[in-house]
């Protein structure tokens, strides 16, 4: 048996895990984290799939994890663990205060019935030039995440609360290291073009609204869930506070009220900050470390920003199938 | 003068109110009393999920579509006011589903955003819109403040001839028949749940042609629940819920959106849709003991009374309009 140690318990941590468990038979993975749900960074987000770009990622390897994500978590919604799951579909509209230059963004076929906003539609945002209308996917970390530790309970895999300081910490139980550390690989990989963008959002009591509502500069949006809706946001790059601040609140909370006036209605509660785990590219790939007389593999997966979830089985995807390719070259099978 | 509304359901309500805004000034006194042995929350209106969305097929009814039409566009244009929430209005986004290709409906240019479903989306025929949601739990109480009316019950519905009662405005629903028979009018009697499953954001409404109207079954997320049914029984005026229709509706229900299977059913409730051939809105002079009193009738609205109740309430003040004009008591008349 192949001893797999993942690094991380956020999204990008267990659904790895959960992926190395049950297509590769072989493994024991074990996934090692400081914070478990729902204290990870993966619990503030909303987990709308919308991706995040990468500026240095090419394009057509982020459609691939996007629409692999986008297809698995859709047959989830259509199934009878869709709520256990905390996954269901919402439509809604991306609106532009200015025409954006791409009308036509690469996941546009991903995600279902997308169409540019009716004349009709667009009354409703007085302020809003052009728009986006089309059917989406939440995924509730605060559920997922459980479902998904369950999962790889099933699967045989374990989990303990360790925060890992070092690689060298894993070298002499497992053969397999899988980093999906998030903002931690900073310290823990040494990997200081990894850094914060911070992001705060209210939940509210506002069980009427049924549809995302988001600003295409990013900074305003309204995504309901499944018991609150999440409002947002902020994108403070290389802040790391963590505690809430009143004016980002007042402010986020003033720009969802303009787009949504029913939201005055609504009763805030509660206030969260999460910091996105930000890269020019995501690190997903392989490298050797030495520990004495070691070489162990060690798989990155980290630097999802405020992608992570929308990518999340994607990249789960091809960072096992790393670590198969790993397994084949610790037993390569010997020719005769 | 003396209006007096029998029925407290959104058709009363709705004409009660929009007769009192456009006359109160013109005339005076005007006073306009509701009555009824049912308000809400337990008329039909109150049960309804409260999904704007005409029938399939207008069968040529100019006058019901643009009813509807009116309908949605009052709606629509009291969205972002401050009294949505209150009186129970939000868009919803959903699907309409068929067995078979079907022309496209005369509401599709009404609501926002109306397409067919991508092959993506479904493998059957289908259609996708955004529409509004107006329910009668909050609609109502939110009707009733705002008009200065008071509401009764119909034992002290005083006849014509003894206090003076000028107009009947006749909103009765699935009863009408109990003033005045009327072949045409028959419960549509459904049975629906209301299930916590608060992950669902969309209507889905499926539609076969060879069973019927609201016989093919639906899901609506409302505010508080979500209403799910496809019961649509002609002639039946039982009131109480069965066992035969929850299976049916539960397993049907499941089969649409396979995440219900584990969501907590909160309870059953049967209503009794006021169908008709056509919706009846129309006034007629009555004789009653040595007096002349008008009456506006406004019922048979079936499986659409809130889809088109405000169209209906716009048409019975026009109607009021020209009662008053034949009995000369509008100030405009003043020469």
């Amino acid at each position: 048996q192949d001893k797999v140690a993942v690094v991380g318990a956020g999204v990008i941590g267990l659904s790895t895990a959960v992926c190395i468990a049950e297509s590769i038979p072989s493994c024991a993975v074990t996934v090692l984290a400081e914070h478990f749900t729902p204290d990870t960074t993966s619990d503030v987000a909303a987990g709308i799939l919308l991706p995040h770009p990468f500026p240095e990622t090419p394009l057509h390897k982020q459609r691939c994890w996007f629409k692999d994500t986008f297809d698995h978590l859709l047959s989830i919604c259509n199934s009878t663990d869709a709520a256990e799951a905390g996954v269901f579909l919402l439509s809604g509209w991306q609106v532009f205060q200015e025409t954006p230059s791409t009308k036509d963004p690469y996941w546009s076929t991903v995600v279902l019935g997308f169409h540019m906003m009716t004349d009709a539609e667009l009354q409703r945002f007085p302020k809003y030039k052009f728009g986006q209308s089309f059917t989406t996917i939440k995924c509730e970390c605060s559920k997922y995440l459980l479902w998904l530790e369950k999962r790889l309970k099933n699967a045989g895999g374990q989990l303990h609360t360790e925060k890992i300081t070092g690689f060298e910490q894993l070298t002499s139980s497992y053969d397999i290291i899988v980093n999906c550390s998030g903002l931690g690989s900073r310290d823990l990989a040494d990997d200081q073009s990894l850094y914060p963008v911070r992001g705060q959002i209210l939940r509210v009591h506002a069980p009427w609204l049924k549809h995302f509502i988001r600003d295409g500069n990013g900074h305003t949006y309204i995504f309901p869930g499944i018991h609150s809706v999440t409002l947002g946001g902020t994108r403070q790059k290389h802040n790391w506070e963590m505690s809430v601040d009143e004016a980002d609140s007042s402010g986020i909370f003033e720009r969802c009220c303009e787009l949504e006036p029913s939201l005055k209605k609504s009763q805030v509660c509660s206030k969260l900050v999460g910091l996105r785990p930000t890269r020019n590219s995501l690190r997903l790939e392989r490298e050797f470390f030495v520990h004495g007389n070691r070489q162990v593999p060690i798989i990155h997966n980290y630097g999802h920003g405020g992608g992570g979830i929308s990518i999340h089985w994607g990249t789960a995807l091809e960072a096992t199938q790393l670590v198969k390719e790993s397994i084949n070259w610790r037993n390569p099978t010997s020719k005769l | 003068m003396r209006v007096a509304v029998i029925g407290a359901g959104v058709i009363g309500l709705s004409s009660a109110l929009c007769i009192h805004d456009r006359y109160h000034s013109k005339v005076t006194p005007l006073s306009i009393d509701v009555y009824t042995d049912r308000f809400t929350p337990l008329t039909t209106s109150d049960g309804a999920a409260g999904l704007w969305q005409p029938y399939l097929h207008d069968n040529g009814n100019m006058q019901e579509t643009k009813w509807n039409k009116e309908t949605f566009d009052y709606l629509l244009s009291l969205i972002n006011s401050p009294d949505s929430i209150q009186m129970g209005i939000f868009t919803q986004s959903g699907y309409s589903l068929f067995t078979e290709p079907m022309p496209e409906p005369s509401w599709k240019d009404i609501v926002l955003g109306f397409r067919h479903l991508t092959p993506q989306e479904m493998k059957i025929c289908g259609w996708f819109n955004t529409t509004l949601m107006i329910e009668g739990k909050s609609y109502l109480p939110w009707l009733m403040d705002r008009s200065v009316c008071t509401v009764s019950s119909p034992s002290f519905l005083p006849s014509c001839t003894k206090h003076g009662v000028d107009v009947i405005l006749n909103c009765t629903g699935v009863r009408a028949g109990e003033l005045q028979p009327d072949p045409l009018l028959t419960p549509g009697q459904g049975q629906i749940l209301r299930v916590d499953a608060p992950w669902l954001k969309h209507f889905i409404t499926t539609h076969n042609p060879k069973s019927g109207k609201y016989c093919s079954a639906y899901i609506i997320p409302g505010s508080r629940s979500v209403t799910v049914g496809g019961i649509f029984q002609a002639g039946n005026w039982s009131e109480a819920n069965n066992s035969e229709d929850h299976r049916q509706i539960w397993e049907e229900g499941c089969r649409l959106a396979p995440s219900l299977k584990n969501a907590r059913i909160m309870d059953d409730w049967t209503g009794l849709r006021p169908v008709r051939s056509s919706v009846r809105l129309d006034s007629e002079t009555l004789q009653l003991g040595n007096k002349q009193c008008e009456v506006i009738h406004n019922y048979g609205h079936g499986g659409c009374g809130l889809t088109m109740h405000w169209g209906c309430a716009l048409e019975a003040a026009n109607l009021f309009g020209k009662i008053l004009k034949k009995k000369r008591l509008t100030t405009h008349s003043r020469l």
